[in-house]
């Protein structure tokens, strides 16, 4: 896990990069879960030009002010634009791919029990 | 007392408030806010509920010496600000001095999904960390029904909102929550769960074209407070709510008196003038000096260095100046001193209940030991007679209350009688004088009558007045007597 600050380069990705902001709040048993499942989740559609960025807001929570991130753990797709997010610790993956729109990043091989 | 007794009286837990500063609501809550606790207002779009937010913090900054944050779920901080100074309340100069802080959480735009379990624990690691910053001991939250509806008001997320609440009274927060009504419960997303020690309801509404707006304690856990509704009006100086529905007639008596301006008149009044606190109406058709008599009353409460507050509805402050000066009674010098304030409004410009509450505001501002309302039949022109006697009722028993003594005037027409006074409060007043103008031979005469004053043997005849540029005297005595 990095603490990142948030510097140019991570905000602005060339745009066929897909970047994901994960906001979480020191180790709890949510934290723990949500970077396991959004890292499974990226591993297992096998998830190409995909940036992954982890943010433990513990050290400062206003850090979470730029994104307005009040609950966590809260996942953020900051491009392509617009903005998406999703709140929660990513257990149920279909309103992730869903929201965040992953299918078009994925490859052909879907395992059967990810299907939207 | 038994040893069950004594423990338990050392037990009970005091109930202790957070003045608000607020006009009225630290009356009519004895005290104000209960501290380090969450209070819920609410009310429909447009009643004050973030004004009232507003004002709890600037004045728990400014007179409590409480820094406070104001969390906006709405707004955005430039459109609070700039309708906050529309109410006299400049909340940047605070920001500067580290005295409030500003967060604003906008939860429009986004597209939000949710999966699996999270919980609002960076909101409160978030709150906390600002209210450090400035120490901040108030916090306003305007308003919530946003954020249960990005959050579909899930379970889930009641549970994390009943957490936070629990959160700002562990660290000892004391806290505004706004939210909209709803049709059949008091929030539209029953917020009023959560909150247990104080609930306040805000009303906004037309009636007869008018608007009239309404305060109401619905809860306040611990302390017993009065379940009727409050006007109140928002003024440049913030919200005032006046504690004027029951009548009490247990106010005290005074014993003292006032001056009329006048030597003649008060030696005709049980020789003194007229009892401190006491209401005075003074009827008369057009011209035959009522206002002449209210403003010698006014003169004299400045010329003893107390305040008094003229409010005119047909004349204009300089008008009122000018024409007393012209028959020996010095406006002017009160004026400069800060002493008189002459109020001068039309009616017509308001609705009639926020008129006479705007009276109530200014009494209430200037804290005047004596007042004239000239004259008080204007209101006619708007209500009927009966919402007029329902409010001057309210009034003067506020004033009576406050020991303040008032002067109203009265216009009745020279072709009815005069003791029918066309607003019927005479029943109420403690003295009623009524002037006429007769006529004697060729002229005219102007003739005071004093038909009651409670509680003092005062002169029975007519008293025929004459006013001159050195003021008002009797005529029959006028070489001997002023």
């Amino acid at each position: 896990m990095s603490t990142g600050k948030l510097s140019e380069n991570i905000k602005n990705p060339p745009d066929d990069q897909m970047h994901l902001r994960l906001y979480i709040l020191g180790n709890s048993m949510q934290s723990t879960r949500a970077v396991y499942n959004i890292k499974q989740l990226i591993k297992q559609l096998k998830l190409e030009n995909c940036k992954l960025e982890i943010i433990d807001l513990s050290d400062d929570p206003r850090l979470g002010f730029e994104d307005h991130i009040i609950a966590v753990p809260t996942l953020v797709r900051l491009s392509p634009l617009p903005v998406k997010k999703v709140i929660g610790d990513l257990t149920d993956p279909n309103p992730v791919i869903e929201t965040i729109g992953l299918e078009q990043f994925m490859e052909i091989n879907i395992p059967p029990d990810l299907k939207p | 007392m038994t040893k069950q007794q004594r423990s338990k009286v050392q037990t009970e837990p005091l109930l202790v408030k957070a003045p608000t500063g607020i006009m009225g609501i630290d009356t009519i809550t004895c005290g104000g806010l209960p501290k380090d606790r969450v209070t819920l207002v609410a009310g429909g779009p447009g009643c004050g509920k973030t004004i009232f937010g507003v004002e709890f913090l600037y004045r728990g900054a400014t007179e409590f010496n409480e820094p406070g944050v104001f969390i906006s779920f709405d707004e955005s901080q430039q459109d609070v600000l700039v309708n906050a100074s529309s109410t006299g309340f400049h909340l940047q100069a605070l920001i500067d001095e580290d005295q409030l802080i500003f967060l604003t959480i906008p939860l429009q735009d986004e597209v939000i999904a949710f999966s699996g379990d999270f919980s609002l624990d960076v909101l409160i690691a978030q709150i906390g960390a600002i209210a450090n910053q400035i120490s901040a001991k108030r916090i306003v939250m305007d308003s919530v029904d946003s954020l249960f509806t990005r959050f579909q008001s899930s379970d889930k997320f009641r549970l994390e909102f009943s957490r936070l609440l629990t959160w700002f009274r562990n660290n000892n927060y004391t806290v505004v929550v706004t939210s909209e009504r709803g049709e059949n419960k008091i929030t539209r997303h029953g917020i009023e769960e959560y909150v247990a020690d104080c609930v306040i309801v805000l009303d906004h509404r037309i009636v007869n074209q008018l608007a009239n707006r309404r305060l109401r304690i619905l809860k306040y856990r611990g302390t017993s407070h009065s379940s009727d509704e409050f006007p109140f009006l928002i003024s440049d100086t913030g919200l005032s709510v006046f504690p004027i529905t029951s009548i009490r007639l247990d106010y005290q008596v005074s014993r003292k008196f006032v001056d009329t301006g006048l030597p003649w008149l008060n030696k005709s009044l049980n020789g003194k003038g007229f009892y401190d606190g006491s209401s005075v109406l003074v009827s008369g058709g057009a011209g035959t000096g009522k206002s002449s008599l209210a403003s010698f009353f006014v003169a004299a409460t400045a010329a003893r260095g107390e305040r008094s507050l003229y409010f005119s509805f047909e004349e204009s402050g300089d008008q009122i100046v000018r024409n007393m000066q012209s028959i020996g009674c010095d406006l002017g010098s009160g004026i400069k001193k800060g002493l008189i304030q002459i109020i001068a409004e039309r009616p017509s410009f308001y609705g009639l209940e926020e008129h006479l509450l705007s009276i109530f505001h200014h009494v209430e501002l200037f804290k005047p030991r004596t007042i004239v309302i000239d004259p008080i039949t204007n209101f006619l022109t708007m209500g009927n007679a009966y919402e007029i006697r329902s409010i001057l009722v309210r009034l003067i028993d506020h004033l009576k209350s406050s020991q303040i003594a008032c002067m109203l005037t009265s216009l009745t027409s020279s072709t009815s009688n005069d003791e029918n006074s066309r607003v019927n409060i005479s029943s109420l007043m403690d003295s009623w004088l009524v002037v006429r103008n007769l006529l004697v031979g060729e002229n005219y005469e102007r003739e005071l009558h004093i038909l009651k004053s409670r509680g003092m043997n005062h002169s029975t005849r007519s008293l025929p007045m004459i006013l001159t540029s050195e003021g008002i005297f009797l005529a029959d005595r006028k070489h001997l007597e002023r």
